[in-house]
């Protein structure tokens, strides 16, 4: 039995973050990052160039939440089917000042495709896995493992992509702003002919 | 929704400590933490089963370490009584005490017994819901996929986990992620970090 072994993009650390405080006050950044993936895979394409994985094509798939921000009972817009990211309904909520609160993404690698939903947690439900390779019950189990690991891999880096803009000069500079044209730019109304 | 079939569910978890080098031992401490039938009047039992047969306890090491994975499934047995029917058997059990006693009303006190006297009968009776919920330690990498989504669950995982194994289990979510991708500036930075505003 052979096993692709996949190395973490780095071992996870249980080391306690200095003065961090509870982490629910920073889930705000993984609805950035969900918000910042449907903002950079539009206006970018899909393709991008991971330092690990290399060449990938990340997309949103076919459902997007969208949660109201700051609030105790948050307001949800849910957007399934189609191309949910750029949905009139996605647009709008956006407007109205919503962020990513989940989304189901698609991965490529090579002839290799995932999909999953994240949600502002980080937290990774229904992955489907590329079709299996091996018809050896033994082996299975292995190519499935690899085949998480090398997803959750692609996703570790993508946020890591993430936290390089978001922790850097530049978010506030050029991101942000691009964020807001990109908002306003898809929010407004189409022209008429 | 587990390792083995189907779409994946997880958390995944960081271990605490050094990976241990002793599979032995490791084997010894999952025989110890096997599940064991549920008692007639409790109400929940949770142990290791084999991820293929959520029968099976007899968890040797050629059934559970594959390569440098540890691979389990946590059974988790609840028991429970619908509380409409609870409800109809309890006014029942009042009404016969109310005639047997030949009394109008019945004493809190003596409610509170029918009430506890019911519940445990009514337990004793039921048949349990089973679950299990795959797990998949990578020993050398020391990080613990586990294969169920809600937080409840992942808790009692993350107990039995530390019973057994004597390690806590640190959930790597999106602290863990900001942790790893910021390094020893990760305090800072998210000290710093006010939502953005793109609307």
């Amino acid at each position: 039995m052979s096993a692709t072994a996949i190395e973490p993009a780095s071992s996870p650390s249980t080391t306690p973050l200095d003065d961090l405080g509870p982490i629910q006050d920073y889930s705000f950044l993984g609805e950035e990052f969900l918000t910042w993936v449907a903002f950079r895979t539009d206006t970018e394409g899909s393709a991008l160039v991971l330092p690990r994985s290399g060449e990938v094509d990340v997309w949103i798939d076919d459902r997007l939440m969208l949660t109201e921000r700051g609030v105790e009972n948050p307001a949800e817009t849910s957007v399934k089917g189609g191309d949910p990211a750029r949905a009139p309904e996605t647009r709008a909520a956006l407007v109205g000042g919503k962020m990513l609160g989940q989304a189901r993404l698609g991965i490529r690698k090579m002839d290799r495709e995932w999909s999953c939903s994240i949600d502002q947690d980080l937290l990774m439900r229904g992955l489907k896995l590329p079709v299996l390779l091996t018809d050896e019950e033994d082996e299975k189990l292995f190519e499935r493992l690899a085949l998480l690991e090398e997803a959750a891999f692609v996703l570790d880096e993508l946020f890591e992509l993430f936290c390089i803009d978001r922790f850097s000069d530049a978010w506030d500079k050029t991101v942000v702003p691009a964020m807001r044209d990109w908002v306003a730019r898809e929010g407004r109304p189409a022209a008429s002919a | 929704m587990g390792l083995l079939k189907g779409q994946m569910s997880f958390r995944l978890f960081a271990v605490e400590g050094k990976a241990p080098e002793d599979t032995d031992a490791l084997v010894e401490q999952v025989s110890q933490n096997v599940f064991r039938e549920l008692m007639a009047d409790r109400e929940e039992a949770f142990g290791w089963v084999h991820p293929d047969n959520l029968l099976d306890t007899d968890l040797t090491a050629d059934k559970i370490l594959h390569q440098q994975y540890l691979i389990l499934a946590l059974r988790v047995d609840k028991k429970s009584v619908a509380a409409p029917y609870f409800k109809a058997c309890f006014d029942l059990e009042v009404e016969r005490h109310k005639r047997d006693a030949n009394v109008e009303k019945v004493k809190i006190a003596d409610k509170k017994f029918i009430r506890e006297e019911l519940r445990r009968r009514l337990i004793t009776e039921a048949e349990p819901t089973r679950r299990t919920f795959d797990m998949c330690w990578d020993i050398p990498a020391g990080r613990v996929w586990f294969f169920a989504s809600a937080e409840g669950i992942a808790d009692v995982f993350a107990d039995h986990f530390k019973q057994t194994f004597g390690r806590r289990l640190v959930p790597f979510g999106l602290e863990g992620r900001l942790r790893r991708a910021l390094g020893k500036d990760a305090g800072r930075a998210l000290k710093r970090a006010t939502p953005a505003v793109i609307a």
